[in-house]
């Protein structure tokens, strides 16, 4: 694996992580307005 | 009948004793905890056997099946001592009659007695039919005792907890695999060192690192069990 | 506050991959790693000692609050252990060639998953909401006390292949000048982040709670 490719593998995965997390989090809030 | 010195101290072994009487009554616990380790034994040493391990990996690889046979072994057995408690509903009545670390010391003992029982049983045998040459024997020995000590502290009180919760039986491994996997990690490792190394220098370090899990993983279990019991 | 911080993040992220330089004795660019892995170690461990402080807490005064706060604490810091061993083990594979290796501070952040993944099967597996609190309380108060015997003792006495730590054995700071602004801003950075997050569910557990949906 290059150096270069697994440094952006890196940041895709952290920033797609808390990106998702964050979406999680809307969908509870989301849930929550429709009540 | 042994005079015992101070009221927390009889208290229990009267526990410990009811604990025992039923178990000898019944010997569910014994009977599964061992069956199931001779099983596995069997299930080892047929697959394996004891010559399809090269002379040079053999203490490795031997240590961490050892390790892993009494890990599940212990998984089998240990909760059975509180969540029978509750399942025969005499949890309350316990509650009600018996000081909360009384509780878990009587409880902790049966347990203690039970590991011992089997290990004493299940290791000789496993060296047997392993083919498994220890080089140092008393250090091999010691170190299973004092890493069995540790785990059984650290199992009881997770009996505890998974006895008020639902799926009992699954929850047990998963709440206890994370605790304990420091003392088994380095159970496995020193088993192959105790095995084959030809000197003991490591040893004190070792038995340091055995002695204080199970130290720390005890007073842990003491301060934190009322909270279980009275949960 | 929130614009701060992703400002901030945004800095770092530049100054990660254009200001600062490259360390000796890595592969290439690797070194920059340091930069993204190791806040998400560190905030999981923070993220741990929050949790740890929450059930005690919950345990000493059965207030709940603290038992969604500790339950949002080991939530996220699932998610960050997680994405701390995913990138963990990239870098593990780029520098010594194996995604995995069980090395001593590999084993930490394993026994952190498993940690975090129990407690949370835990949670679920109780009904009574009270009951639950304080078997989760327990359980975190446990574990607490088991990890940093592992995290601590265990590295120190055997070898191994991470780097050495920020502080090592002989107490000196091995970064220099820029990477060491860099690394610091990001850790900064991150931690800043994890703070909006935390607060974030936090307040929505509170919220979730309030009008009688909480788990």
């Amino acid at each position: 694996m290059s150096d270069l490719f697994a440094l952006g593998l890196v940041n895709a995965i952290i920033w797609t992580g808390l990106f998702l997390y964050f979406i999680y989090l809307n969908g509870k809030m989301r849930r929550l307005e429709k009540r | 009948m042994p005079t015992v010195f101070t009221p927390l101290l009889s208290e229990v072994w009267t526990l410990f004793r009811k604990d025992w009487r039923a178990e000898l009554r019944s010997k569910v616990a014994v009977n599964s905890i061992l069956l199931f380790a001779l099983v596995t034994l069997a299930l080892v040493s047929y697959s394996i056997g004891p010559y399809r391990i090269p002379a040079g990996e053999k203490p490795a690889v031997l240590s961490a099946w050892l390790t892993i046979i009494l890990f599940f072994t212990s998984m089998t057995g240990l909760s059975r001592v509180f969540v029978k408690e509750e399942e025969s509903r005499t949890a309350e009545t316990l509650r009600l009659a018996a000081r909360p670390e009384a509780v878990f010391l009587g409880k902790l003992l049966f347990n203690l007695c039970l590991m011992a029982g089997v290990t004493a049983v299940v290791v000789p045998l496993f060296c047997l039919l392993m083919e498994f040459h220890i080089m140092h024997g008393c250090s091999f020995y010691g170190i299973i005792a004092l890493a069995m000590f540790g785990l059984t502290i650290a199992s009881t009180l997770i009996a505890a907890i998974i006895s008020k919760a639902g799926m009992k039986g699954a929850l047990f491994p998963i709440l206890s695999f994370p605790l304990l996997m420091p003392i088994l990690l380095e159970t496995s490792l020193l088993l192959a060192k105790a095995a084959a190394y030809p000197d003991l220098g490591w040893l004190p370090e070792a038995l340091g690192i055995l002695t204080s899990y199970a130290g720390l993983m005890f007073i842990a279990s003491i301060l934190l069990f009322e909270r279980v019991w009275n949960a | 506050m929130s614009i701060v911080v992703y400002v901030w993040i945004l800095l770092c992220l530049a100054a990660a991959f254009v200001w600062s330089p490259t360390a000796a004795h890595f592969i290439g660019q690797s070194s920059r790693i340091v930069f993204f892995h190791v806040p998400m170690a560190w905030i999981a461990t923070l993220a741990f000692l929050l949790s740890g402080w929450h059930s005690l807490r919950y345990l000493n005064t059965r207030n709940l609050t603290h038992d969604r706060k500790a339950k949002v604490a080991v939530r996220q810091g699932l998610l960050f252990a997680l994405l701390a061993t995913v990138t963990g083990s990239i870098f593990a594979k780029v520098m010594w060639g194996a995604f995995w290796n069980w090395d001593p501070r590999e084993i930490s952040i394993t026994m952190l998953l498993f940690i975090y993944a129990a407690y949370l099967v835990l949670r679920s597996a109780v009904d009574d909401p009270v009951r639950r609190a304080h078997l989760a309380a327990v359980y975190a108060c446990f574990a607490f006390v088991a990890m940093p015997f592992f995290v601590f003792i265990i590295p120190r006495v055997y070898f191994s292949l991470h780097p050495d730590t920020l502080l090592n054995a002989r107490g000196k700071i091995e970064m220099q000048g820029r990477i060491l602004a860099t690394f610091l801003g990001s850790l900064a950075g991150f931690t800043g982040l994890f703070t909006l997050l935390y607060r974030l569910e936090c307040r929505l557990e509170e919220i979730l709670y309030a009008e009688g949906e909480s788990a």
